[in-house]
């Protein structure tokens, strides 16, 4: 994770009252919590409102932050919340797609659609344009469960470990592992379909 | 034998993925076999694929997005709309300090007011004591205050005891509450009291004098008097009428024990001189 000195002088700095430096800490990080908003919502309205709120949250709650080292994971946990509220409160009100947890294929499906995919994706001729895949590769994300779109999306956007994904969600590393793979090989399956 | 069927099986997708973000140690069975695999290999190359595919659409979304400044804004905003906060309730007490800068001037404007009418009271009491130097030599004006006396019906009431001549009472208002009346005494004595509708007065006195029935009988010239007890007298009585009692009282030897208005010294009060009043006296017997 990319939590520098620096990052820390700012958070100790913004703690003591700075808002040049928690404006900066605004600079560095926004757009990944944007990022974690856009792979869970995919809306950049609602992403953009989610990132500010979260913010705005950690200004305000700052002092009750136990250590400066813990900003960046603390302020992902606010923006992965906020954004799971949202997509549940678009979810009643018909705006998402509900997809159940045990949704998705099944495990031989899975495989199929990995090995598939994987082929795919290796045949030059069969090459999608990269704009095509990733406009699919995100709608397919959005059909994820969240269970497995969160710590995927924690690991996309900004190459975080398993062991501090697992800090952020509260879960164990192995159950990190698995739902990253199982994401992924559900994506695969996904992207498969669509191709 | 186990190892060697592990490392002869591919691993499942789930290795594959954890390799693929690199969290596979190095020493593992997996990592060799994945390292030494085609199949894995090519699976693994997939995968990586799909990984990139993944990333560069998360990070495409993000690029090009001026979302710090509209965050800054936000911050801003949220900034400006806690100070308008402060201002509110600067505002609200503030307001709060207006009324009660308001109410202390009313109080500030009463009080003044009191003090006022106390200083006009007691303007008026020199003036009565000089009306006394006054009198003292001129027999005219003893006549005249005689002749205002002959209005009040107790006049004829004389103490046999100690010197006591009510000789006069004076009006200087008009009656109202607020105004002043004197009554004039021979020994030219001047003193002021407030009479409250109810007054109640403590006297001793000495059984030896065996003067608690003339005491009695001057009381009730002045209305019916209603026992409440054997040493206790209760009568409706105007304000005039009671100055006077208070000062016979006490020139028949008893002394008052309350600070109760009007003392016997007492020549001056404020009110109605017709106005009744309850008093009630209670003859203590000295030990």
């Amino acid at each position: 994770m990319e939590f520098s000195e620096f990052d820390i002088e700012l958070v100790k700095r913004a703690r003591e009252g700075s808002q040049e430096a928690f404006e900066e800490l605004i600079r560095r990080h926004s757009r990944y919590m944007f990022g974690i908003a856009y792979g869970l919502l995919n809306t950049t309205e609602d992403a953009e409102e989610i990132v500010q709120d979260a913010f705005l949250k950690a200004y305000r709650n700052l002092q009750s932050l136990r250590d400066d080292k813990l900003f960046f994971s603390w302020l992902c946990r606010i923006t992965l919340n906020m954004s799971r509220n949202r997509y549940n409160w678009n979810k009643i009100r018909g705006k998402g797609q509900n997809v159940s947890i045990n949704e998705g294929v099944s495990a031989d499906n899975e495989n199929k659609g990995e090995m598939e995919l994987l082929s795919d994706l290796a045949q030059p001729d069969k090459e999608l344009e990269k704009k095509e895949i990733e406009k699919f590769i995100l709608q397919a994300m959005e059909s994820l469960p969240e269970i497995f779109r969160e710590p995927l999306v924690l690991r996309h956007i900004k190459d975080l470990s398993y062991k501090e994904i697992a800090d952020i969600l509260n879960l164990n590393i192995d159950t990190v592992k698995t739902r990253i793979s199982r994401g992924r090989a559900i994506l695969a399956s996904k992207i498969k379909n669509k191709i | 034998m186990k190892e060697k069927e592990k490392f002869e099986k591919c691993p499942d997708f789930e290795v594959l993925s954890a390799f693929s973000d690199s969290e596979i140690d190095k020493e593992s069975v997996e990592y060799q076999h994945i390292q030494a695999c085609p199949i894995c290999q090519k699976r693994l190359d997939g995968l990586k694929k799909l990984n990139f595919a993944i990333s560069s659409s998360l990070i495409d979304v993000i690029q090009g997005k001026d979302i710090e400044e509209k965050v800054i804004k936000a911050l801003n905003y949220e900034k400006k709309r806690e100070s308008f906060n402060i201002e509110n309730y600067l505002q609200f007490f503030l307001r709060i300090a207006a009324v009660f800068a308001i109410f202390a001037l009313v109080i500030f404007y009463f009080s003044k007011l009191l003090i006022k009418k106390e200083e006009n009271f007691s303007s008026i009491t020199s003036k009565v004591s000089s009306e006394n130097e006054t009198k003292k030599d001129s027999t005219q004006t003893k006549q005249k205050n005689i002749q205002i006396s002959s209005k009040i019906h107790d006049t004829s009431i004389t103490s046999p005891l100690n010197g006591f001549n009510i000789n006069d009472v004076k009006s200087t208002g008009t009656g109202t509450e607020m105004d002043f009346h004197k009554v004039l005494f021979d020994d030219n004595k001047t003193g002021s009291a407030f009479i409250k509708p109810v007054v109640k007065h403590n006297w001793i006195w000495n059984e030896e004098n065996k003067q608690m029935p003339i005491v009695k009988q001057i009381i009730e010239k002045y209305g019916e008097i209603q026992n409440i007890s054997e040493n206790t007298f209760y009568i409706n009585i105007t304000k005039e009428n009671l100055v006077k009692l208070v000062r016979k009282i006490k020139n028949f030897g008893f002394k008052l024990l309350s600070d109760e208005e009007p003392m016997p010294e007492t020549t001056i009060f404020a009110g109605n001189p017709d106005e009744v009043v309850q008093y009630c006296a209670t003859f203590i017997c000295k030990q």
